[in-house]
């Protein structure tokens, strides 16, 4: 069979690929454009280390095909820090020692930053049933709640300080 | 002298004496006395054993010191996890 | 250094070193590295769970386009009996049929052949057509199965170690061992009470989020380069010489960082077959485990059935303790049940005790270390117990431990005297917790237990390279599995008196790095903590003698403090005191680069212990648990860097909590589990747990510098009991029989 010819952009980014039709997106992220910042913890959906955004939705790359992306635009790990700046999220996991082995850690960033998108200021029971999909065996889950609730007062802070007259 | 305590998986080794005192200034000196002692215990004490000399656990004591009051103890060697 | 120090850097928490590249995807693990011309390797597994190999045939799948290597069993090179080293007492034989399969399958997800193709779809289309004839086995597949007089046997040259006389018919016993003390006759004679019960705990996994990932790429002079994710790289050397016949220094293996292993990521899998592969095919192969994959053939930890005997006088004094258990070593021997009989009573001072344990091999793959390997299980049981004693005595739980605690110049169940321990103080802070003696509702229990690890020292190896503006670059050897670049430079930046800031960890592989042990046991942050200590001290005496050359002074004439040289008190020189940067910049006059290292086998492990409090709430029309409450107290010894020392705890406890209310291996009477993936067997998702409190104790070890004992493993110890304990109270019925599901708290319920 052909390969399917695809066009999409990454990270704000246009990206033109080949792909098989039953490829998956995680499989064409890592393997294809080599971003392999995106992990591969399952490829069933369970454990969420292969999150991206697929436009607005958060979704599992590993359960979304290839050829899916057509037109639309996928965000990755790679695309959250903004040049040399980490995101607000990335350094809330560093200064909260949120991550211990760090395989999980890209997915986790990616799902906080659309959990705080829709939710910016959500509570602890909220917070864990959005992370829920995001596996982590290492850390038990406490520091990395006690960073998103702190990382969600600080940028609900930071967007009030910007919405204010000077 | 230090004293020597067997644990029960090596009483067969030494006539089934719990513990006894020995002059030795090092691991390797005490296992040679040991071994003169009882014929054959020497071997065991030498492979894959680990050894507290005053509750300080050694992996491979060979040249560990053993003080004039030391306590030695045997134990099966940990690592893991 | 046991007395109280005002530590500038260590105790603080600041970022890791390597924390930007792993919350950036920046970090490679595994499964990330490729090169030009790679090919990919993938495994044709046993559909068997025990089955004679009859006939494997490779000719129809060599001829395929794209294939460029295929592999079984009898492509590998016999390896002879010889001992791994280690507490399980793994044998390199077992290893190299473990990794692939000779004659028999003993599990299913057994590796049976391997190829590699151009891409990893096309291998696995290309199993199809690799034929195997079988002559199927009955399944071993539970303790009491496998121990039955006339069970199926695994290996017939097997025959049970430790009994006298020597047995006369082989066994799937593997070894039989034995520890006592004192007359347990005796002390059950002289106690008031005795309380008796068996607990069993089924097959669990690690469940690190990385699957097993590795690339190997051999040359034509027969040098192998190898990345993986490993907990020690230079054991995955080893193995890999041993398995491939290949000589150590022909192998360089190189670490990508880790996902997680929790002991799993000790043992070799797919490297040899990689490396195997490679020189077949003359091009890299890479390899990645899926996670059917890694539930079927990594991992797991033991399934265990332990029968427990406790007898106490009437004020809570123990006067035996006696035990029969057995863990399931899975299809080669080799299980956890020495450290795990070594543990069991450890908390405790009693004078007469008698274990008695088991190896045991099932058709199930064999199993791997898991976070304070066989102590989990065995605590378990021993913890359930004294709980059911605390309650008979009608006596508080915490105070039936701390009447008989273990504490410094106690003979240690396992043979040695404590030095400091802070078992008592992790117990007198359960007691003062407000998470002890808050009020409970309806429904709702608590449960308390108490855990325990020798913690180990083992072999490290460390440089300290002083760069020319004088910033600090700590090279060792072991994978950075949950923080430890960050303790490393914290106690480089302690030692030396330099900012934290301006240390740099490198995790070198096997030729960059002296010889360094794995990543486990609870060792790294002692023992190559110790390691990259003392090369420090070395940069330090070398940063004096330049100073005393600079100063025309002797070197006992200059002292070092806060990361500069100056003349010793009373020393009548007219000089500033000199930076180590200052020291390195003029290096060049005074005798070349500073470059300080050590190598040692540290002695002194300090063990460690723990008490957990565990809160739950019993549905009773669902017989679902949820954790509401859970506290991790534990003695660290000294905590280097606080907040990976609590996560740790947190971990440990999750771990422990999975353990206890969900994971288990579910097998089909073939022999097949039925739950191999994260859907199935389910490990706690966020919304499954509740904040997990900790207190970390200090009781320094003094075999350590500052004082460190080792923290990774004693926290999964205590979980299983302190949350079965809680079910207790909740229902009260006691279950002897993990994981507490749903199902089985339910049938507890409606049964009383």
């Amino acid at each position: 069979m052909s390969k399917m010819h695809v066009s999409a952009s990454v990270n704000g980014e246009p990206v033109e690929f080949l792909c098989e039709p039953q490829q998956s997106l995680l499989n064409v992220l890592r393997d294809e454009l080599n971003l392999t910042g995106t992990k591969e913890g399952c490829t069933t959906g369970d454990c969420g280390a292969c999150s991206v955004m697929l436009d607005d939705r958060l979704v599992c790359s590993c359960l979304t095909l290839a050829a899916e992306v057509q037109g639309k635009s996928v965000g990755t790990i790679e695309g959250v820090a903004n040049g040399d700046t980490l995101h607000p999220i990335q350094q809330a996991l560093l200064e909260h020692a949120a991550l211990q082995c760090g395989v999980c850690t890209p997915g986790y960033v990616v799902a906080i930053k659309a959990l705080l998108e829709k939710n910016p200021l959500p509570s602890e029971s909220e917070i864990r049933y959005w992370l829920a999909g995001n596996l982590c065996r290492c850390t038990g889950y406490d520091k990395i709640i006690t960073a998103v609730q702190d990382v969600a007062q600080q940028m609900a802070k930071a967007d009030k300080n910007a919405g204010e007259p000077a | 002298m230090a004293t020597v305590y067997f644990p029960d998986h090596l009483l067969a080794y030494c006539e089934n004496q719990r513990q006894v005192e020995v002059h030795a200034t090092t691991y390797r000196e005490l296992v040679r006395l040991l071994d003169k002692r009882f014929p054959g215990i020497g071997r065991v004490l030498s492979e894959r054993i680990s050894v507290a000399i005053d509750g300080q656990i050694c992996h491979e004591p060979f040249l560990e010191g053993i003080g004039i009051n030391s306590e030695v103890h045997f134990l099966h060697p940990i690592a893991a996890g | 250094m046991s007395e109280a120090v005002n530590f500038k850097y260590i105790g603080t928490r600041p970022v890791r070193p390597d924390g930007v590249d792993k919350v950036t995807g920046r970090a490679n693990y595994g499964a990330d590295a490729n090169l030009p011309g790679m090919i990919h390797g993938v495994v044709l597994r046993s559909p068997h769970a025990h089955a004679i190999i009859k006939k494997i045939d490779l000719s129809q799948v060599r001829l395929l386009d794209g294939i460029y290597a295929a592999v079984s069993g009898n492509d590998f090179p016999e390896v002879s009996s010889g001992s791994m080293g280690g507490e399980g007492g793994g044998d390199y034989k077992d290893l190299a049929a473990n990794i692939m399969a000779r004659n028999k399958v003993l599990y299913h997800g057994h590796a049976v052949a391997a190829v590699a193709a151009r891409t990893r779809e096309l291998a696995v289309e290309a199993l199809a057509l690799i034929q195997v004839e079988y002559e199927i086995l009955d399944p071993v597949m539970t303790l009491d199965a496998a121990m039955a007089e006339d069970a199926a046997i695994l290996d017939e040259s097997m025959f049970t170690q430790g009994v006298d006389p020597k047995p006369k018919y082989p066994s799937n016993i593997a070894s039989r061992i034995e520890f006592k003390r004192g007359d347990i006759e005796q002390g059950f004679l002289e106690a008031d009470i005795i309380v008796e019960s068996e607990f069993r705990t089924p097959t669990v996994h690690q469940g690190y989020i990385e699957p097993h990932a590795c690339l190997a790429s051999i040359n034509e002079g027969g040098q192998a380069t190898l990345w993986c994710s490993t907990q020690g790289h230079f054991d995955v050397r080893a193995a890999s010489a041993k398995v491939l016949n290949m000589d150590l220094c022909d192998i360089k293996v190189i670490p990508s960082e880790i996902g997680g292993g929790f002991g799993g990521k000790t043992v070799v899998y797919q490297e040899p077959v990689a490396i195997l592969l490679s020189r077949i095919s003359g091009r890299p192969v890479k390899m990645v485990m899926d996670r059917d994959e890694v539930f079927r053939a990594s991992g797991p930890a033991s399934a265990s059935h332990t029968r427990v005997k406790i007898g106490a006088r009437s004020d809570g004094t123990l006067t035996a303790m006696s035990c029969w258990m057995a863990f399931e070593a899975g299809a080669f021997k080799g299980s956890a049940i020495m450290p795990g009989a070594m543990c069991i009573f450890t908390p405790y001072k009693v004078a007469n005790f008698y274990i008695e344990g088991f190896d045991v091999v099932v058709n199930k793959p064999k199993v791997a270390a898991y976070r304070a390997p066989g102590a989990p299980q065995a605590m378990y049981a021993c913890e359930s117990l004294m709980d059911e004693l605390a309650r008979k005595l009608e006596m508080d739980p915490l105070e039936l431990r701390l009447v008989n605690a273990v504490e410094e110049g106690v003979q240690a169940a396992y043979g040695p005297k404590f030095n400091a321990i802070g078992f008592r103080e992790c117990l007198e802070v359960a007691k003062q917790h407000p998470n002890y003696t808050r009020a409970l509702k309806e429904g709702q229990g608590r449960g308390v237990a108490a855990g325990f690890w020798f913690n180990v020292g083992m072999q490290s190896s460390a440089e300290v390279h002083i760069n020319e503006n004088g910033t600090v670059m700590v090279i060792e050897g072991n994978p950075d599995i949950g923080g430890s670049r960050a303790s490393m430079a914290l106690m480089a930046a302690e030692t030396l008196g330099v900012p934290y800031e301006k240390v740099r960890v490198v995790v070198a592989d096997t030729e960059n790095a002296g010889y360094t042990n794995v990543t486990g046991g609870s060792r790294v942050t002692f023992a190559t903590g110790m390691a990259v200590i003392q090369a420090a001290q070395d940069i330090i005496s070398q940063a004096k003698q330049r100073a005393a050359a600079t100063w025309e002074l002797d070197e006992d004439q200059v002292d070092w403090q806060n990361g500069h040289a100056i003349p010793m008190p009373g020393v009548n020189a007219d000089v500033e005191p000199l930076s180590l940067a200052r020291i390195a910049a003029n290096s060049g006059r005074t005798g070349g680069p500073l470059l300080g290292r050590a190598s040692l086998n540290a002695k002194g492990a300090g063990p460690g212990f723990s008490v957990n409090i565990a809160e739950v709430a019993v549905d009773r029309e669902t017989g679902k648990t949820d954790v509401i409450g859970f506290t991790a107290i534990q003695d660290a010894g000294k905590a280097i860097h606080p907040a990976y020392v609590e996560g740790q705890l947190q971990g440990g406890a999750a771990q422990g909590i999975g353990w206890a209310l969900n994971e288990e291996y579910i097998y089909d009477e073939k022999g097949v589990m039925q739950n191999a993936g994260f859907l199935d067997y389910r490990i706690p998702v966020a919304s499954d747990l509740p904040k997990i409190d900790t207190h970390i104790v200090e009781v320094a070890n003094t075999a350590h510098p500052y004082g460190v004992r080792g923290v990774g493993e004693t926290p999964i110890v205590a979980p299983l009991a302190a949350v079965a304990n809680a079910v207790r109270d909740a229902i009260g019925v006691r279950i002897t029989e993990l994981p507490l599901s749903p199902s089985r708290v339910l049938e507890s319920i409606d049964g009383a």
